[in-house]
């Protein structure tokens, strides 16, 4: 399974992103990606892998290392005019004991961390062959979640007024940036990262396990329609097919332009300012999927 | 199917009623806001006729006009009481008025107790029953009307966001005033928990509606608040009780209140008239003898 996904990751490309701009790492071509990359470095955005204690997840560290995948991340949150030093951490976790995705921003240190075990959670996924690839859950699974967390970073770090629930505010900025990259990455990593919350919502019906109604996030199954509505809000055209085959209810579908409009209007008034548009636009027009990494 | 969202209006037999005859006095030399126009609409169900009576000869709406003095809004913002064809109605819709339904009202009726309610967290009395969720809807309102008029950039939800700004509001017109409003609208949202879950719609259910109004007020005020989490009880009552707030959740309330207020400071303050703001704190507007 850890063999798995270490080579899901390193044989295709590996999602990043940032904030607002975000990219698939094209672990193949790294070298020829590098005059573009070089472009893109920020002194402000740093990284670190740490070596994992256990020896399970040494294979997927050296793995990970090797091919620079933070390096790419780190270029990919460059065009953000960080106003500190942001930190990607790659690193094994202690066992949080909390069903959900094991990447996170921490405030106290301004970091974004992927832990080892949760890459090695991806590589359990299983979608059915209608729906997608495991390729594509896994790479538009990670790029969501990873998004997600540099939406908290960038609230945080930008102080980006936030009058709605924390959560909810990242899910949508990380959708919103998915869909500024074209209709394939946006269709990865939709359906990746709606696949994330349907798996964690069937592991928690499977086992009887409440939805946690009493915290400050969304549960599972709203977290996936949430993005869904975006996706769909922002790109009738590529996610169409989740209305039709019920995905997303039609009744959430009518209102899905309305939320989409909402959340590109915060964007452009509270993070765009912070962007660097001309890096932007470099990382924008690259191409980020190949399609090979949709196999 | 977009669920019913019906915005309440006033237990006019409670809601933003006028206190007592020095408050009458005090009321004439209150600011008005000349960009809100009210409305009562006359009900066609004559089970709502007491409900629209009251109302209006408590002036609720011209209370309401008063209170909001300090928005400053850039074009007329209409808020009316009417009938709303049963159940399904929408608080506000973009360039709409703001219309507070006979149906929630009499709803709000029909669920606040009888007679006060000793709860473990807190009493729940008649009065808070009927006003804070009343008070709450119509603020919640506002607010997506606010969003909409000031051209506000909102992340997160819309709805949940409008339910932040109307407890942060509520919050922030003294501890009586904050628990005797936020005990009622937990009372009422809690009342309502019972309605089958739509995860799909773009709105919280009531139960998470619940819990961030309960925990913007443990955040702002973790003494007047205490009771609500388990931890805070002490002897047989620390045993976890319906309604609490989980101490996970309870935790990190504080930050939640602060990122809440910081981005009303930063989007909605500057657009409120800072000395009639000041007026409006210091002035009475709920009676909260009952």
């Amino acid at each position: 399974m850890r063999g798995f996904i270490a080579s899901a990751i390193s044989g295709a490309r590996l999602f990043a992103a940032t904030v607002f701009v975000f990219a698939t790492i094209d672990l193949a071509t790294i070298a020829t990606a590098e005059p573009a990359q070089a472009d893109l470095n920020n002194p402000n955005v740093v990284f670190d892998y740490y070596e994992p204690r256990s020896p399970d997840f040494a294979p997927l560290y050296a793995k990970l290392q090797g091919r620079g995948v933070l390096e790419e991340l780190s270029r990919f949150l460059a065009p953000i005019r960080w106003p500190k030093k942001v930190r990607l951490l790659m690193k094994e976790c202690p066992p949080s004991g909390i069903p959900k995705p094991e990447v996170f921003y921490s405030s106290l240190e301004y970091s974004i961390t992927i832990c080892y075990q949760w890459l090695s959670f991806l590589g359990t996924f299983t979608p059915p062959a209608t729906f997608a690839t495991r390729q594509e859950v896994i790479v538009g699974g990670l790029v969501g979640v990873v998004l997600n967390a540099a939406g908290h970073a960038a609230f945080d770090m930008l102080n980006v007024p936030r009058l709605g629930a924390d959560e909810d505010a990242a899910d949508q900025i990380a959708s919103y940036v998915a869909l500024q990259f074209g209709p394939n990455v946006a269709r990865t990593v939709i359906k990746g990262t709606y696949y994330v919350w349907d798996t964690y919502e069937y592991y928690a019906r499977a086992n009887n396990v409440a939805f946690n109604i009493g915290g400050s996030s969304s549960v599972f199954p709203q977290r996936k329609y949430n993005i869904l509505c975006i996706a769909y809000g922002g790109d009738k055209n590529s996610f169409q097919d989740f209305v039709d085959t019920g995905l997303l209810p039609r009744s959430r579908a009518d209102r899905c332009t309305d939320e989409y409009a909402q959340v590109s209007y915060a964007f452009a008034q509270t993070v765009l300012p912070s962007v660097d548009t001309a890096l932007l636009k470099k990382v924008q027009s690259m191409q980020w999927l190949a399609p090979e990494d949709l196999q | 199917m977009r669920r019913p969202h019906r915005l309440a209006a006033l237990s006019i037999l409670a809601g933003l009623t006028i206190t007592a005859s020095p408050a009458l006095a005090q009321r004439a030399a209150r600011a008005t806001n000349p960009q809100i126009e009210i409305d009562y609409r006359p009900p066609r169900n004559a089970s709502f006729r007491p409900i629209y009576e009251q109302l209006a000869a408590r002036k609720v709406l011209e209370t309401l006009q008063q209170f909001l003095a300090p928005l400053q809004l850039p074009r007329k913002l209409v808020i009316r009481v009417d009938e709303c064809g049963g159940a399904i109605t929408t608080a506000y819709k973009p360039d709409g008025p703001v219309t507070i339904c006979y149906e929630y009202i009499a709803d709000i009726e029909r669920l606040a107790p009888k007679s006060t309610v000793h709860l473990q967290q807190a009493d729940v009395t008649v009065g808070s029953a009927k006003t804070g969720p009343f008070v709450q809807a119509v603020l919640h309102a506002i607010a997506l009307a606010t969003f909409d008029i000031l051209k506000v950039p909102v992340w997160g939800r819309l709805d949940d966001a409008a339910d932040r700004v109307s407890a942060l509001i509520l919050l922030n017109f003294g501890p009586d005033v904050a628990l005797y409003t936020i005990i009622g609208t937990a009372w009422f949202l809690a009342a309502n928990t019972t309605a089958p879950l739509d995860f799909a719609d773009e709105r919280g259910v009531m139960a998470q509606r619940y819990y961030t109004v309960l925990c913007l007020a443990y955040g702002r005020d973790p003494q007047t608040f205490a009771r609500f989490v388990a931890a805070n009880r002490s002897g047989l009552e620390a045993e976890p009780a319906a309604g609490d707030l989980p101490s996970a959740r309870a935790g990190n309330c504080r930050t939640e209140y602060n990122i809440e207020a910081q981005a009303f400071r930063t989007t909605i303050m500057p657009r409120l008239d800072q000395a009639l703001v000041k007026r409006v704190q210091e002035d009475h507007w709920l009676d909260l003898r009952n």
